[in-house]
């Protein structure tokens, strides 16, 4: 049984790497809600295990490890047409996406940012977009056009943001 | 550690691979992606980790947006923590035994722990409908009608989980009619719960997706699928989870089949509602409007009914509570109105070029007087000659009054009217001689009595009387006092104080909503029969639209915007398909890359990438449009020759927002060009010094657009060879274009991207003098920039030159 002071390591180590954990889930499935339902898991099971989590070392990896287990336990509830990226890719994109090379998380505050700078009505559909169980389709609905012509507008827009993102890190001297 | 934005030069993969990688995981994120993308990103990702790394990229920027733009799951997870602590007091272990199916005996320490990380889990689990159904997770249940709608029961508040409700935004200057009953952002709201705010606007999401918008003064009573309106006024935007949204009003209901609709219950029986999306069924409480009492209506239409009547509209969208709600709050400091246009100053309020009388009025050293005739009991009355719309902006009257003689059993009163006809009602009742339809903010004494009364009514037509509401609680008009009375009118609120004039803080102060639309739209003052009134002075002021705060959009104009962008930027160019087939593809940039690719152009004046294309121009003065200033140009590196092989340019643009201003923007493409401004007197200074020109000259002072080819040989000539007009719709500003130049020919279409009907083509022959060869460049002119994007020049091989010339 973990102590209380395990027990807010725990919490702190887990909403600190929640925002990495989403990317990762994401990078492994990147359609829809699979990631959001397969995180739900993964929280549960970390905390089951955390006994096993040896302290002060990389949890974002020890997550990940996991995280893993239970995307590709996702993936067999699915079935083979229903996934999205081949097996062999899956596991060099675990891998890759597990590393330290990229962290959202630190993006995040530019991001917030660049979000401001965005015209009320790009912003208010982007956070739309973004909002739980809401899909790409019920939106397009709402507009009186395809999914797939907003799927191109919410692009034109993510592509805006990044570029502001990497303007606002470029100034801070961050990348 | 590095940013998703970060990426290692030497790693970096081609920008069209960057760019494809991107609109790959676009199409898969939102849930649009084809077998054929589906390969292709396969294909993508297999080749080496730079193009995973861009794939990564990519992904952390949607996953960025979830916790960012989306702030979803921060919020469930402390919202379901807050509701498990609360139940945690009682039920300790309520929350494990859900979800887990076993019993806890954590510390509180570790409840909480639990709490926080099971709590997504518990989303997961109501959201997963193959396990709501399973009765080993008895307490998770689907609620009726929607599939969508599932959430997990509490024990002790059997309803409180069902079909949640959030507070989204509280505007800033909300006041709630009891503190106490008041909401917090983010704070579920539980049905059967009542919100009642005095101003400002609350907006809730329902789980279902429903979004609605409270206007106050609203009292609004809360439903698992809608609730029952009071009073005041909301806003709907329903979702396909949604139909069946049901708002009731005290004389009816309002079913969604859909849609966006507006509700508004003002404070004499009336209902309405409009409909701007979709469709929406009204059930007025009255069983002969149809035989199932139902009345369906669709997108644009409008029904107002009270027990005694329904009538049809349009729905016009200045009536919205949301428009309505931007407005400046009622106010009546006369400073507050200092950016109202003032229709009458004081000094001038009897002027008869304004006002025309209706009864006994004259003038007199203190003002003007209204003497009412006690024995033809006519009601004297200033009406203005104008009509004043108070949907195009608020109308604030102030009047300064006094009643010079008062015996101890006069009536006193006096009246400020608005949305009122000109006549008089002239039926044979008690109020024939009030105006036949209007507004009226009345301050009289009661009959008989030492109270003093405010009173507002409606008039909704000649043969029917006033519908009022009074207000008591101080005392009757007094002898020689001089009084302050201030109406204030949005087109729907409607507020009218009265003060001593020399306290004006000290008002009696009362609004009403009234849903009438008036017939005419003038204003009056009125006296009373028995006696005289001094109007002092008399103010009437006008909020223009354009005084007001920044309408905020609606939904539907939101909605319609947002349409159309998503049709303009999944629409493909359809003038390419005017480009033959054996056309080589010799440039092309989407300007998508950081940097402008310098080695496929040069500039000339202010060009530069703007959010992943070329802006021809900076922002300027909205009203300075000069075309003596040299103008921006883009410019190919490479010069081609038409003799060679035609030339296709294809590309868009969008003119700024200021085109139609002063002489009017413009944009022109050109072949053949030099890279140097040419010489001379007049605009032709500010154009490149030879080439072949087509240009879109925008309507600013003509009825339609200008389409012309000219032909500029050398730095002081310029030749106008061929014109033509082009239908102007204003509400686009995007168009494609597609210029065509054989070396003895040129011709040009421009095609508006929102309305492909709109498009024209013009076609010349260019002389022997034009130059042969040079570049192609894109123009537009000082003070007004345009945006240009997704250039592609083709040429064709072979030498059309001789063939293509119109037979001399």
């Amino acid at each position: 049984m973990a102590g209380d002071d395990r027990i807010a390591e725990f919490v702190e180590l887990y909403s600190r790497y929640y925002p990495r954990l989403q990317y990762y889930l994401m990078a492994l499935m990147p359609s829809a809600n699979d990631a959001a339902d397969v995180l739900q898991e993964v929280s549960l099971t970390l905390w089951k295990k955390f006994d096993t989590y040896e302290p002060n070392t990389n949890f974002y990896a020890w997550a990940c490890k996991v995280a893993r287990l239970q995307a590709l336990k996702h993936r067999e509830r699915l079935g083979k047409s229903a996934r999205l990226i081949d097996d062999a890719i899956l596991e060099c994109l675990s891998d890759e996406a597990s590393s330290d090379e990229l962290d959202p998380a630190v993006s995040l505050d530019a991001l917030a940012r660049c979000l401001e700078r965005l015209s009320e009505r790009h912003r208010s559909l982007i956070r739309k977009r973004y909002q739980p169980g809401v899909s790409v389709s019920d939106l397009a609905f709402e507009a009186g056009c395809s999914a797939n012509a907003l799927s191109k507008l919410l692009g034109k827009i993510r592509r805006r943001l990044m570029d502001c993102v990497e303007r606002t890190l470029a100034s801070e001297g961050r990348r | 550690m590095k940013a998703y934005g970060d990426m290692e030069h030497r790693d970096d993969p081609k920008h069209e691979t960057v760019d494809e990688i991107a609109r790959l995981v676009d199409a898969v994120v939102d849930g649009v992606v084809t077998d054929e993308q589906s390969h292709r990103l396969n294909e993508l990702l297999g080749r080496s980790v730079v193009e995973r790394r861009c794939y990564l990229r990519c992904i952390a920027m949607h996953s960025a947006l979830k916790s960012t733009a989306g702030n979803q799951v921060g919020r469930r997870i402390e919202e379901l923590r807050q509701r498990l602590e609360r139940n945690r007091v009682s039920q300790p272990d309520l929350y494990p035994r859900l979800v887990l199916g076993r019993r806890s005996s954590a510390s509180l320490l570790r409840a909480a722990v639990v709490l926080f990380v099971v709590s997504p889990l518990a989303l997961y689990v109501a959201s997963r409908s193959d396990l709501a159904r399973d009765p080993a997770v008895g307490g998770i249940v689907q609620s009726p009608g929607s599939s969508r709608q599932r959430s997990v029961v509490a024990a002790d508040h059997p309803s409180s989980l069902l079909d949640i409700v959030r507070v989204v935004r509280i505007s800033p200057q909300t006041l709630w009619s009891h503190p106490n009953e008041s909401f917090a952002m983010d704070s579920v709201v539980r049905a059967g719960s009542r919100l009642r705010i005095l101003e400002g606007e609350v907006e809730l999401l329902y789980e279902n997706g429903v979004n609605l918008i409270l206007i106050g003064p609203v009292d609004f009573v809360l439903h698992e699928r809608g609730g029952t309106l009071r009073r005041g006024g909301l806003m709907a935007s329903v979702p396909q989870a949604g139909h069946g949204f049901t708002i009731d009003t005290p004389n009816g209901k309002v079913v969604d089949l859909g849609t966006e609709f507006g509700v508004m219950v003002d404070d004499f029986g009336v209902s309405e509602v409009s409909v701007f999306k979709g469709i929406v069924e009204a059930f007025p409480s009255r069983p002969d409007v149809a035989r199932d009492g139902k009345i369906q209506l669709s997108e644009g239409s409008a029904l107002q009914w009270n027990k005694e009547m329904v009538k049809s509209l349009e729905a016009d969208p200045r009536r919205l509570p949301v428009t309505l709600a931007s407005y400046p709050r009622p106010t009546y400091s006369h400073e507050a109105e200092s950016n109202a246009i003032p229709i009458v100053p004081g000094g001038i309020m009897a002027d008869s070029d304004f006002w025309t009388s209706l009864g006994e009025t004259s003038r007199s050293a203190d003002g003007v007087v209204l003497e009412g005739a006690p024995v033809q009991e006519e009601v004297p009355y200033l009406v203005s000659r104008d009509q004043f719309d108070p949907t195009a902006g608020p109308l604030t009257v102030i009047c300064d009054i006094r009643f010079p003689q008062l015996a101890p059993d006069d009536v006193p009163s006096f009246s400020i009217l608005t949305r009122c006809a000109d006549d008089r009602s002239q039926m044979d009742r008690s109020w024939r001689d009030i105006l036949s339809t209007c507004v009226r903010c009345n301050f009289r004494s009661a009959n008989n009595e030492t109270d003093g009364l405010l009173e507002t009514s409606t008039k909704y037509e000649r043969d029917r009387e006033l519908t009022s509401i009074s207000w008591g609680g101080f005392r009757r008009p007094q002898q020689g006092v001089a009084y302050r009375l201030v109406m204030r009118d949005d087109g729907v609120n409607v507020s009218f104080a009265v003060s001593h004039r020399e306290q004006q803080l000290i008002a009696k102060t009362v609004t009403c909503r009234s849903l009438f639309q008036g017939y005419k739209n003038h204003i009056a003052i009125e006296g009373w029969k028995g006696g005289k009134v001094i109007v002092e002075n008399v103010q009437i002021h006008q909020s223009k639209n354009e005084d007001l705060p920044a309408r905020r959009s609606t939904r539907f104009d939101e909605r319609v915007a947002t349409r159309r962008e998503a049709e303009q930027e999944s629409r493909a160019n359809e003038l390419s398909k005017r480009i033959p087939s054996d056309a080589k593809l010799v440039v092309a940039d989407d300007f998508d890359a950081p940097h402008l690719n310098q080695n496929l152009w040069s500039v000339l004046g202010d060009v530069h990438l703007s959010e992943g294309a070329v802006s021809l121009g900076n922002e300027r003065d909205p009203d300075h449009i000069d075309t003596f200033h040299p103008r921006p140009y883009l410019l190919s590196r490479k010069a081609f020759a038409p003799e060679e092989g035609t030339l296709f340019v294809l590309g868009r643009i969008e003119f700024d927002e200021n085109y139609l201003n002063g002489y009017g923007g413009s944009f022109a493409v050109m072949s053949r060009c030099t890279d140097r401004y040419g010489e001379g007197p007049e605009w032709a200074v500010s154009a490149l010094s030879q080439g072949i020109r087509c240009n879109l000259w925008p309507a600013a002072t003509r009825a339609d657009h200008n389409i012309e080819i000219h032909e500029k040989t050398g730095p002081n000539s310029l030749t106008f060879l061929r014109g033509s007009g082009l239908k102007v719709d204003r509400t686009s500003r995007c168009y494609f274009f597609l210029m065509e130049d054989s070396g003895g020919r040129a011709n040009i279409t421009f095609q508006n991207i929102a309305d492909p009907a709109i498009s024209q083509t013009i076609a010349c022959d260019t002389s022997d003098a034009a130059p042969r060869s040079g570049l192609i460049g894109f123009e537009s002119c000082w003070g007004s920039r345009v945006i240009l994007d997704d250039i592609q020049v083709f040429q064709r091989p072979g030498n059309p030159t001789s063939d293509n010339r119109t037979p001399q």
